[in-house]
């Protein structure tokens, strides 16, 4: 990457940044970003499902999975109010969308929206306020004042009854009270009474859509289903040229309804339309030779990129042309030089798919490699140097850490010979003299070396998201440098340590990288280590399932599985989304199954919710700079090594 | 306000057909298996069945550095005496009582496999440091427990060791039950016991995000203890389930979130 290129980037970034961000929000707003997290898991607790959170573009509302909340709440004194309003509009977001309110079936004009959404919120604001009473004065603290500005009190009043329940004693519009009293308990009678209803709401307030909109904070408004949404090409093409010139990973602004992309039925003609990628896709594609994944899935694609942060998801022509200007970029083509013959047998891998609770028998095929040739030793002793000296502390306080547990859990009890008595046994053993019975021998506890009954399989992400750089770190390079400082810290009992590097080109060609087995001594994993070069997408599943049958085959009684990954499965046929988070989920749960304990170690700048979803609680840690990864991947592997 | 000084010890509120199944394996003499989550009161029916057959219990629990002798018993040195003391297993032996392994699953399995005999027609343990040979009464009986959710990769029954139980599953009671068991365990009002099991419906449907153990009636008891003592519910709820569930600061704030929405 060139440095105007660099420079690009990172003003796109910091422009990005703002947008997210607005400046003019007082000290007590409350932004999105710091609390979106937390929203979708109260989201998700609310609703007895997962649910995710999403920027919205507009005023947003409930997609299905997806809620789309504003980037700031600033419109109430105190940061608590702002946080209660949030709250609020997460809590009436997953009630409208269990009870499954949506736009479908109605007209998309902003007059019938706001009528709508109306007559929805007085329906779920009547189940929300039976689950969950508090909410009902939650509305009341929250609710917006100036009602003497609407241009006609019929709105006003018709708001009042219908959002907030304060039926007046004449009913300026006929049939509010009724509706009050009965609201539409499901769609089709939302949409069955918005048929009756609406002539007359159109007649006699016109005003509606502009004088809901300042309640829209708290209810959102009703969307299309994703589904029904029309299909669009999203963005400016030209725009989106410019942006991709950055090579830059980014997000693209969340879109309350348009995130439909056009899928075409011959999809070979060209390709990239159908992959969900990073822009890494655009680099990674070298021309005409990209294998394609003849099956068409767009069912599942559709799901899958509802749950998508929509990075660049769409291609339009333009971008197409600078598909051909990254030509070169990487060697991720499919047939790299260590394809020989032998590696093309590849091992058959189920699927979880979440969606249908079923798996998809043998849908992945994994061809383990034979071992990547090594650095040359000259740059393997330079690359060695490096590590140890700028980890020098690191490794030296964790060898003690690592001597410590040898000495707690090595103890061997009634040994013949050994360095410590076995106080039970010299008690049995007195016992023994009094009673003159056979006298125990065996009444010393020895030090064993390193305990042989645990075996360690480390999986290395070597994906073309490795290469991408946090903090200045290339994801690779800090992954890779702690791997070489574990293995300084292990030093001899290495041989219970294994590491395999893995990436794929669609379940058709998922790969397996065997950097050290657990025969082979550090030195020969190191020069491989050092060696490895970022290639191809993230099926994490099949890595995983492998990796859980590589560890079956060992004899050790305990078995740990330790992915080091930036934690977004990606491969470029759907395996994203929810998909991909609940196949390696479930992948996870097969390990736990089978006595392996796995846990991943993610870098990323902040807790994403999505790794819980992904891992499981306590499955996992998050580091916010990869300078913490070296010292952290010693420091999990001693806790689990510990059994703590 | 029920005060749980005037019920017997072991107030037991049965769920489904377990008070059944506990007297005919009682009056057949076969060893029974527990499996259930943390805090679903496992431990309190076995002490409740206990005094229902009149018997004493003894429970352990077990641990991963259990040995035999901690069960079986050991010689101890006493000037120049070696006076034998028995473990829990031997004088639950002697003694006809209801001897209850709790989290049997963290016991290694050398060591259950001394207990092999009593689960089975023998039903006798064999002490080889005094060469006694023990037969069990009629009224002794052994339980056993274990949390099938709470494994820790590698720790689970073996099946020489599981199909030696007649074996039932424990899991949340239904609401209203629970509710009924909160109200009574902890005095709290109808209203925050009802309230209480809202929260934890919620929170149990957090499950497949991945907390590892989830909210336990025990929890549910613990905070309804605090709100009828005074603690506001909000505060009951954070120190007396969220605290306990995670240590995870964003997990915590939306649960704490959560409870706050229904408190």
């Amino acid at each position: 990457m060139s440095l105007d290129e660099r420079l690009f980037g990172w003003l796109y970034r910091a422009l990005a940044r703002r947008r997210t961000r607005p400046e003019a929000a007082s000290e007590h707003a409350v932004f999105l970003e710091d609390v979106a997290d937390r929203l979708s898991l109260v989201a998700s607790a609310l609703g007895g499902r997962a649910f995710a959170v999403r920027r919205a573009e507009r005023v947003g509302g409930v997609q299905r999975a997806t809620l789309l909340l504003p980037v700031v709440i600033d419109a109430y004194p105190s940061a608590v109010l702002n946080m209660a309003a949030y709250h609020y509009r997460v809590a009436f977001s997953v009630r409208s969308e269990l009870l499954g309110f949506s736009m479908a079936g109605l007209q998309a004009t902003p007059a019938s929206r706001a009528q709508a959404t109306l007559l929805a919120v007085a329906a779920t604001r009547f189940a929300l306020e039976r689950d969950l009473p508090q909410m009902a004065d939650l509305l009341v603290a929250l609710r917006p004042e100036s009602r003497e500005s609407y241009t006609l009190p019929a709105t006003a009043s018709a708001i009042d009854t219908l959002a907030y329940g304060d039926p007046l004693d004449e009913d300026p519009v006929e049939g509010v009270a009724a509706l009050h009293a009965t609201p539409p308990s499901n769609q089709s009678e939302l949409v069955a009474a918005l048929g009756g209803w609406g002539p007359a709401l159109a007649r006699d307030l016109p005003d509606l859509a502009p004088a809901f909109a300042r309640h829209a904070l708290l209810f959102g408004e009703l969307l299309l289903p994703i589904d029904k949404a029309p299909p669009t090409l999203i963005g400016d093409p030209s725009q989106d040229a410019r942006e991709h010139a950055g090579g830059t990973e980014r997000k693209a602004p969340a879109r309350d309804e348009v995130d439909v992309l056009t899928l075409r039925s011959k999809e070979d003609e060209n390709p990239v339309v159908h992959s969900f990628e990073k822009v890494h896709t655009l680099d990674d594609y070298s021309g005409g030779q990209k294998r394609m994944d003849g099956e068409d899935h767009l069912e599942e694609q559709l799901e899958a990129l509802e749950d998508l942060d929509l990075r660049g998801v769409i291609r339009t022509g333009q971008t197409a042309s600078s598909v051909y200007r990254a030509d070169g970029l990487f060697d991720g083509g499919l047939a790299g030089g260590e394809d020989d013959e032998e590696t093309r047998r590849g091992v058959s891998y189920d699927e979880w798919d979440g969606k249908r609770r079923r798996y998809l028998r043998d849908w992945c095929t994994l061809y383990p490699s034979s071992p990547p040739c090594g650095a040359r030793p000259e740059v393997v002793s330079e690359r060695m140097g490096r590590v140890r000296r700028e980890y020098a502390a690191e490794i030296k306080r964790l060898r003690a850490a690592f001597e410590a547990i040898e000495a707690s859990r090595a103890w061997r009890s009634r040994q013949r010979e050994g360095d410590a008595l076995d106080m039970d046994q010299v008690v049995m053993r007195s016992v023994d003299m009094v009673q003159g019975g056979r006298v125990e021998e065996r009444v010393y506890m020895h030090r064993r070396r390193h305990a042989r009954d645990l075996a360690t399989l480390v999986l290395l992400d070597v994906s073309l998201s490795s290469d991408s750089y946090v903090d200045d770190h290339r994801i690779l390079d800090v992954s890779r440098d702690s791997l070489l400082v574990l293995g300084e810290v292990l030093g001899p009992a290495s041989d219970e340590f294994g590491v395999a590097g893995f990436y794929s080109h669609t379940r058709r060609d998922c790969r397996w990288l065997p950097l050290k087995t657990f025969a082979e001594p550090w030195t020969m994993g190191a020069a491989r280590l050092i060696a490895l070069q970022p290639r191809g997408y993230t099926r994490i599943g099949a890595a995983l399932r492998h990796g859980i049958a590589e560890l079956g085959e060992l004899p050790a009684k305990r078995r740990l599985l330790l992915l080091v990954s930036d934690g977004r499965p990606t491969d470029y046929d759907r395996y994203e989304g929810r998909h991909g988070i609940e196949d390696v989920r479930q992948a996870f749960r097969e390990a736990e199954a089978q006595g392996i304990s796995p846990f991943a170690l993610t870098i990323a700048s902040k807790p994403d919710a999505s790794f819980v979803r992904l891992f499981g609680a306590g499955r996992f840690r998050t580091l916010p700079t990869p300078a913490a990864l070296p010292s952290s991947l010693a420091e999990v592997y001693a806790q689990l090594a510990m059994g703590a | 306000m029920a005060e749980p000084s005037d019920q017997p010890a072991a107030w037991y509120r049965p769920v489904g057909e377990e008070v059944v199944v506990f007297e005919h394996c009682y009056a057949n003499r076969l060893p029974l298996l527990l499996k259930g989550p943390t805090g679903c009161g496992k431990s309190r029916f076995v002490a409740a069945m206990a005094e229902r057959v009149g018997r004493s219990l003894i429970t352990v629990a077990c641990h991963d550095d259990m040995t035999a002798a901690d069960l079986l018993g050991r010689h101890l040195v006493r000037g120049g005496d070696t006076p034998w003391q028995d473990g829990p297993a031997t004088r639950a032996l002697r003694e006809g009582a209801i001897l209850y392994l709790d989290e049997i699953a963290e016991a290694r399995e050398d060591v259950l496999v001394v207990l092999h005999p009593l689960t089975d027609h023998r039903r006798e343990l064999y002490l080889d440091r005094t060469g006694e040979r023990l037969v069990a009464p009629a009224e002794m009986m052994l339980v056993v427990s274990y949390n099938p959710g709470y494994r820790r990769g590698w720790k689970e029954l073996k099946p020489s060791t599981r199909q030696r139980f007649v074996s039932m599953t424990f899991g949340y009671p239904a609401a209203a039950v629970e509710t009924e068991i909160v109200r009574h365990e902890s005095g709290v009002d109808a209203k925050n016991a009802k309230r209480l099991i809202a929260l934890a419906h919620k929170i149990r449907g957090l499950e497949e995000l991945g907390l590892a153990e989830s909210a336990s009636t025990r929890l549910l008891v613990n905070a309804g203890v605090l709100i009828r003592d005074g603690l506001a519910p909000r505060l009951a709820c954070q120190v007396a389930i969220v605290q306990p569930l995670t240590d995870d600061t964003t997990l915590a704030e939306a649960l704490s979130d959560v409870a706050n929405m229904v408190f």
